[in-house]
C-alpha cells in the first residue's frame, strides 16, 4: 500500500468515526479538542486500524497526544507497517 | 446509624487506616480526616447561627483530593448542606450559575475558584486559608451535625430551561440509602477499597464515598490527570487493590477495551456495582469472563431518590440470554409505581412512567418550589407511613416477578456515558450565542445507548473571512465550553436554513434525526 492509499483509507475511516467529512481538510486539528473524538471513539479508531491495516496498537501503547490529529494517526500506522 | 457517626467511630477505632488514596499519590487517614474536618467545621459553624445553618449551603470546589472529602465532612459536621462542584467537569460560567442560585454561599476552594463564580458567592476560603484553619485546629459540637430532615448535599443536574437545578438530599435520605448500600452483594463490607472514578458533582460518587467511609474502607480515587491515559489508568488500578468497583457501564466498557483489564490486574475485586445508565448484556458477559470470581450488580435510581433504589445480581446466565437486563427490585423502604399520563397506576407488564416513593426521595429542588411541585409529592402508605414520591420522567415496566425494566426517557433528557443531560439546556445555551436563531439537539443511539450529540442550528450571524461550516462549528463549540461541561458539547453541528416543523408547530425531531450534515 502506498502512502496515498493509506491516507485515503485513514480518512475514510475517520470520516465514519468522527461523522464529519471535514476531517479530510483539517488534518492537524486536535480531534479531541474539536469534540470529534472521545475516549470511547479513540478505542474505535484503534479497533478500526487493526481491522483495516492489520496493525495492532494497544490502547496502552499510545497516549492521547500521540494520536489526536489525522496526520498523527497516519504516522502511528506508518511506523508500524 | 447516622453516616457521620459511623465515620467518627472509624476515626476513633482505626485512626491510621487510609480513608482515601488518590492516583496522584495523596493520602488521608481516618484520624486526619476527622481532625481536619473538625477544624474547618468549627469555622463553618461560626459563620451562621445553628438555626440558620440548614439553609446556608457551602460550595466545595475542586477535584479528587483529600481536602474535598474533608470539606464534605466539615459541612456535615457544621450542619450545613454542601454543594460539590468538580473543577474539571464544571466550567466557570456554570459554576457561577450554580452559585447565583444559592444564598451567597461560602466556598471551600480546594482549587482556584473562577472569578466569575466568586462574584456571585459569599466568602471564598482558598487552599491557604483552609490550611491555616486546619493548623489552628479545634472542633465542633456533635450536636451541630446534620440529622433527619436537614439537607446533607445539593447536587446540581442538567435542567431543561438552560440553568442547572439543585437536588436537595437530606441526611435521612443518605442514612437510609446507606443502610441498604452496605448490604449489597452479600459480602462483608468492613474496610474494603472502593473505586472512586466518577466526578464528585455526579451522584454516582456518593455510592463510593458513603459506602467506603461508613465501613472504614478506602477510596481509591482516579484523578482527571490519570484518566487521560489508558496506561496510566491501568497502572493506577493495578496499584489500588480495589475490592468494590463502582462506575457507569460506559467506563467499564472503556477499560474492557484494554486486554490487560482482568482479574490478573485487579486480583481482589469482589463486586462490580453499576448505576447511571443501561447495562448492556455484552458488558456483563465480558466482565464475567475476565473476572470469574466477581459478582455484578445492576442498579437504578435518579439523583432525586439518592443514588439508587433498585438492585439485581446479573448472573452469567442472564448476561448470556438475549433479553435486556432488568434493573431489579426496590430496596426496603422504596416502592415503585408505574403510571400513565394521568397518574393512574398500571398493571404488571404495562410500560409507563416510573414513580419512586420512599424514605430516600429527596426534599426537592433548591429554591425552585415550582419545579419541586411538578415532580414531587407526598403519599401515605396503608401502614400509615408518609413518604415523598418522585415522578422520574423515566419509562419502564414491572414484570410479573416485580423486577423493574428501564426503557428510557419520556422527555428530552438523555444519558451520555452516564452523564445526565437535558437537550433543552444545550439548546438554550446555543440560542444565547450571537448569530444563532434556532437550535435543536438530537442524540443518535448505537447498541441501545446514546452515542453522541448533534446540534442542528440556524445561523444568521457573521462568519470570519473564508470560515467553513466546520470551522464555524468549532468556534461555536469553543464558545459553548464557557457555559457547558465537556460532556454536553455536541460532537457535530449541522447548519440548516430552517428547522423542520411538525404539523402542530413543534420542532420535528424525527425529521432532524434523519438529516445528515
Amino acid at each position: 500500500m502506498d502512502r496515498e492509499e493509506l491516507e485515503e483509507q485513514v480518512l475514510t475511516m475517520l470520516e465514519e468515526i468522527c461523522d464529519d467529512e471535514a476531517v479530510r481538510e483539517e488534518r492537524d486539528i486536535d480531534l479531541f479538542e474539536a469534540g470529534l473524538l472521545d475516549s470511547m471513539a479513540a478505542i474505535e479508531v484503534l479497533v478500526a486500524i487493526e481491522e483495516r491495516f492489520g496493525v495492532d496498537i494497544a490502547p496502552t501503547a499510545v497516549e492521547r497526544d500521540e494520536m489526536n490529529t489525522v496526520n498523527k494517526i497516519i504516522h502511528q500506522i506508518e511506523i508500524r507497517l | 446509624m447516622r453516616f457521620i457517626d459511623l465515620v467518627a467511630t472509624h476515626a476513633a477505632a482505626t485512626p491510621a487506616a487510609a480513608a482515601q488514596r488518590t492516583s496522584d499519590g495523596e493520602e488521608i487517614t481516618y484520624g486526619e480526616l476527622w481532625e481536619r474536618s473538625g477544624a474547618i467545621a468549627r469555622h463553618l459553624a461560626s459563620e451562621v447561627p445553628a438555626s440558620c445553618a440548614r439553609t446556608a449551603p457551602v460550595i466545595v470546589y475542586g477535584h479528587k483530593s483529600p481536602l474535598m472529602i474533608t470539606g464534605f465532612l466539615a459541612c456535615m459536621r457544621a450542619g450545613r448542606p454542601y454543594v460539590p462542584i468538580d473543577c474539571h467537569s464544571v466550567p466557570a460560567d456554570r459554576a457561577a450559575g450554580i452559585a447565583a442560585q444559592l444564598p451567597r454561599p461560602t466556598v471551600l476552594a480546594t482549587e482556584d475558584f473562577p472569578a466569575a463564580a466568586a462574584a456571585t458567592s459569599g466568602t471564598v476560603l482558598s487552599r491557604e486559608v483552609l490550611r491555616t484553619l486546619i493548623e489552628a485546629g479545634g472542633s465542633v459540637s456533635a450536636n451541630r451535625a446534620i440529622a433527619g430532615e436537614d439537607t446533607c448535599y445539593i447536587l446540581f443536574t442538567s435542567g431543561s430551561t438552560g440553568a442547572p437545578k439543585g437536588v436537595e438530599v437530606t441526611a435521612a435520605c443518605l442514612d437510609n440509602f446507606l443502610a441498604w448500600d452496605l448490604t449489597l452483594g452479600g459480602i462483608d463490607k468492613t474496610g474494603l477499597v472502593y473505586l472512586d472514578q466518577a466526578p464528585f458533582s455526579f451522584d454516582l460518587s456518593v455510592f463510593e464515598i458513603a459506602g467506603a467511609l461508613a465501613s472504614g474502607g478506602t477510596l481509591a480515587s482516579l484523578t482527571h490527570g490519570t484518566q487521560q491515559s489508558m496506561a496510566g489508568q491501568l497502572a493506577a488500578l493495578a496499584a489500588s487493590d480495589i475490592d468494590v468497583w463502582v462506575s457507569t457501564p460506559s467506563y467499564a466498557d472503556l477499560m474492557l477495551s484494554a486486554p490487560e483489564f482482568s482479574s490478573s490486574l485487579l486480583t481482589g475485586v469482589k463486586l462490580f456495582l453499576f448505576c447511571g445508565e443501561t447495562l448492556a448484556n455484552t458488558t456483563a458477559r465480558r466482565l464475567h469472563e475476565r473476572f470469574p470470581g466477581a459478582r455484578i450488580l445492576n442498579t437504578y435510581g435518579p439523583t432525586e431518590s439518592t443514588v439508587a433504589v433498585t438492585e439485581i445480581e446479573i448472573t452469567p446466565e442472564m448476561a448470556a440470554a438475549p433479553a435486556p437486563l432488568p434493573v431489579g427490585r426496590p430496596r426496603p423502604g422504596t416502592r415503585l409505581r408505574i403510571v400513565d399520563g394521568d397518574g393512574t397506576a398500571l398493571a404488571a407488564g404495562a410500560p409507563g412512567e416510573i414513580v419512586i416513593e420512599g424514605d430516600t426521595v429527596a426534599r426537592g429542588y433548591f429554591g425552585r418550589s415550582d419545579l419541586t411541585a411538578h415532580s414531587f409529592s407526598r403519599v401515605t402508605w396503608e401502614d400509615g407511613t408518609t413518604v415523598r414520591a418522585y415522578r422520574t420522567g423515566d419509562e419502564g415496566y414491572l414484570d410479573d416477578e416485580g423486577l423493574l425494566h428501564y426503557h428510557g426517557r419520556l422527555d428530552l433528557q438523555v444519558k451520555l456515558n452516564g452523564f445526565r443531560i437535558e437537550l433543552g439546556e444545550i439548546e438554550e445555551q446555543l440560542r444565547r450565542l450571537p448569530g444563532i436563531d434556532a437550535a435543536a439537539l438530537t442524540a443518535p443511539m448505537r447498541d441501545g445507548r446514546v452515542n453522541h450529540l448533534v446540534a442542528h442550528i440556524v445561523f444568521n450571524g457573521e462568519r470570519l473571512a473564508g470560515e467553513s461550516d466546520f470551522r464555524l462549528g468549532l468556534r461555536l463549540k469553543e464558545e459553548l465550553k464557557a457555559s457547558l461541561p465537556h460532556y454536553m458539547i455536541p460532537k457535530k453541528i449541522v447548519f440548516l436554513d430552517a428547522l423542520p416543523m411538525t404539523g402542530n408547530g413543534k420542532v420535528d425531531r424525527r425529521a432532524l434525526a434523519e438529516t445528515r450534515g
